[in-house]
């Protein structure tokens, strides 16, 4: 069965410069997590890491891809 | 960005808890766990993702990867002779469909199989930030399907056997799975330009962009102590060449434009990292677009790097950024000095051409100044850094003998995990000590919504509309079952506002025979 085409017409290059993006990404401040959550303590990221640390197991093969 | 982008990130799979003695499949709890069967594990991963009306097949008359942008059409793609080869009796009895298990999602992105590794690929946008979200969409999606294969696992064969999920590159056993950048260019923009000038950023980039690693890979040897700042560089023997499985190049020359061939190329970036932070990933983007956007206007830069193989690996290798690179003319030069010529560049062309570029080049120069004089300041912000940063100080100080500690691998691994519970980077996001460009209200919009403008948007309302009438679909086109005939509508020219008004014609379309009759004016017999 041989498929009929339709192309939509009228192509614009996309190599054209885009217009102003109507939202581009807002200059973030040099503090960490402006907008989301406040920085906990030292001792609750201590202590997630140890955990972390006991649950995952080593690295195991996996195949290569690409 | 004035083209569009899109980003294919391969999952890594940590494999928990299989066995190494039983191939075979499960037939319940009683017969033990099975061996690792990759090819399967994969599918049933992608195929499980949890989201109503998603397209399951993929037209692969559009594919050709051995075509070469040097005007050959290679024989054959390299293997790794190092590849790992598990037990395959479960997938051996998959169809291809079923293996492979091509899915096309709402948001127009495609997931399914690619070399045993689940991949997610970004519809391609010229919104950087929206580039961003929707590649962050996809750890998303991607950890729905983590979560519903292991719910199967835990019933067929018990909790113990799991597989985790990792956005990364490496196995730490040697062996590399890819995150590749897509960038439409103009097809008359000359090949040799585009690898003199790509060349330099690709090596360099690395700066502000590499994702970080505990330990040295040569493939078939077992991993070296060390840090360095990508996850890929080891893995890079090439210049330039097709491969990409093996003898990987910096410039990679695959020809498939997935739009006219006429016009357009594709730069299909294999040389970069998978990135946690989501100011690395827009970096990463943001700067290569606007060396792409020199390129086509005529920049050559007046420096090249001599050996970019060994350049891109030893600069890796160097957190104290002082490695000095041969060039081919000139003394010798820093990663960060060659950077500082190609922002300067930049900024002399694009400097107040929008808003979103001069986000970019402040960002760029920032990063480099603080890389030049206190990288620490980017620890909340680059991968390779926030890494350092954390592992330095769980580690003896200064000893580089912490660099072959066990632990720090697994928790460089963590790092990747994209499972909330045990991801080291979402719990340094939840603690609000890594930046955010995107909320979660975007976030969770993203894994439904296709970026505004794009195919993929067209793709999206046809799949909502006429889902079950869809035969075939891939970047470029979507095959309709129309009565007794195939009926084939062509993306590859679609763009700009016209996207819209075929958008508009899919909604006001009361059925699809009436969308082809609307359509019929620009139709042609294929």
């Amino acid at each position: 069965m041989t498929p009929e085409t339709v192309i939509a017409i009228a192509p614009e290059a996309p190599t054209k410069p885009a217009e102003t993006p109507t939202e581009a990404p807002s200059r973030p401040s040099s503090a960490p997590g402006e907008t989301d959550t406040e920085k906990s303590s030292d001792s609750d990221l201590d202590d997630e890491i140890q955990r972390i640390i006991r649950e995952i197991p080593d690295p195991t093969p996996q195949p290569g891809g690409e | 960005m004035r083209r569009p982008v899109g980003i294919e990130t391969e999952y890594g799979l940590n494999c928990e808890g299989f066995s190494a003695t039983n191939p075979g499949a499960p037939t319940g709890p009683t017969d033990g766990p099975p061996g690792v069967d990759f090819g399967y594990e994969c599918a049933s991963i992608v195929r499980a993702v949890p989201f109503p009306g998603a397209f399951r097949g993929w037209d692969y008359r559009g594919e050709d990867p051995y075509q070469d942008l040097r005007g050959i059409r290679a024989d054959r793609l390299a293997r790794d002779p190092n590849d790992l080869e598990g037990p395959d009796e479960r997938s051996r009895k998959l169809t291809r469909d079923e293996l492979l298990a091509n899915t096309v999602l709402l948001n127009g992105a495609r997931y399914y199989n690619d070399h045993n590794h689940p991949e997610y690929c970004t519809e391609a946008t010229p919104d950087l930030l929206e580039l961003v979200a929707q590649d962050r969409a996809g750890e998303l999606i991607v950890h729905a399907s983590e979560t519903a294969r292991n719910e199967a696992l835990a019933r067929e064969v018990g909790p113990a056997t799991r597989v985790r999920l990792l956005k990364n590159n490496t196995d730490y056993h040697g062996r590399s799975y890819g995150m590749h950048e897509n960038y439409l260019c103009a097809r008359s923009t000359p090949l040799d330009s585009l690898v003199r000038g790509m060349t330099p950023h690709l090596v360099t980039r690395q700066l502000y962009a590499g994702a970080g690693k505990v330990g040295i890979e040569t493939s078939g040897a077992p991993i070296a102590p060390g840090f360095q700042m990508s996850q890929r560089a080891d893995f890079f023997e090439e210049r330039i060449g097709i491969n990409t499985t093996a003898k990987r190049p910096i410039f990679n020359t695959r020809d498939e434009p997935h739009a006219s061939s006429t016009k357009y190329r594709r730069l299909h970036c294999i040389a970069g990292d998978a990135n946690r932070s989501e100011w690395a990933t827009a970096m990463k983007v943001g700067t290569t677009a606007l060396v792409l956007d020199l390129i086509e206007d005529g920049w050559k830069p007046e420096f090249e790097i001599a050996d970019p193989v060994k350049a891109i690996k030893d600069i890796s290798r160097d957190t104290s950024l002082t490695t000095t690179v041969p060039m081919t003319f000139g003394r010798p030069m820093t990663a960060l000095a060659i950077q500082h010529l190609i922002l300067k560049a930049c900024q002399a062309s694009f400097a107040g051409r929008d808003l979103e570029t001069d986000w970019v080049l402040l960002q760029w120069a920032e990063a480099l100044d603080a890389l030049g004089s206190d990288p620490e300041k980017l620890a909340t912000r680059v991968d390779w850094i926030i890494k350092r940063s954390l592992f330095v100080q769980i580690g003896t100080t200064g000893d580089p003998r912490i660099w072959g500690d066990a632990r720090l691998r697994r928790l460089d691994m963590a790092y990747h995990m994209i499972d909330p519970r045990v991801s080291l980077f979402e719990t340094l996001r939840k603690q609000g000590r890594v930046m955010n460009l995107v909320d979660q209200g975007r976030l969770d919009a993203c894994a439904q919504t296709p970026p505004a403008g794009t195919r993929g948007a067209i793709r999206g309302a046809l799949l909502a509309r006429f889902g079950p009438q869809i035969r075939k679909l891939e970047w470029d086109s979507v095959t309709f079952d129309v009565g007794s005939k195939e009926w084939r509508l062509d993306l590859e020219d679609i763009t700009g506002p016209v996207i819209d008004r075929v958008i508009e014609l899919i909604d006001r379309s009361p059925d699809l025979t009436s969308l082809v009759a609307t359509m019929k004016g620009g139709s042609r017999d294929a």
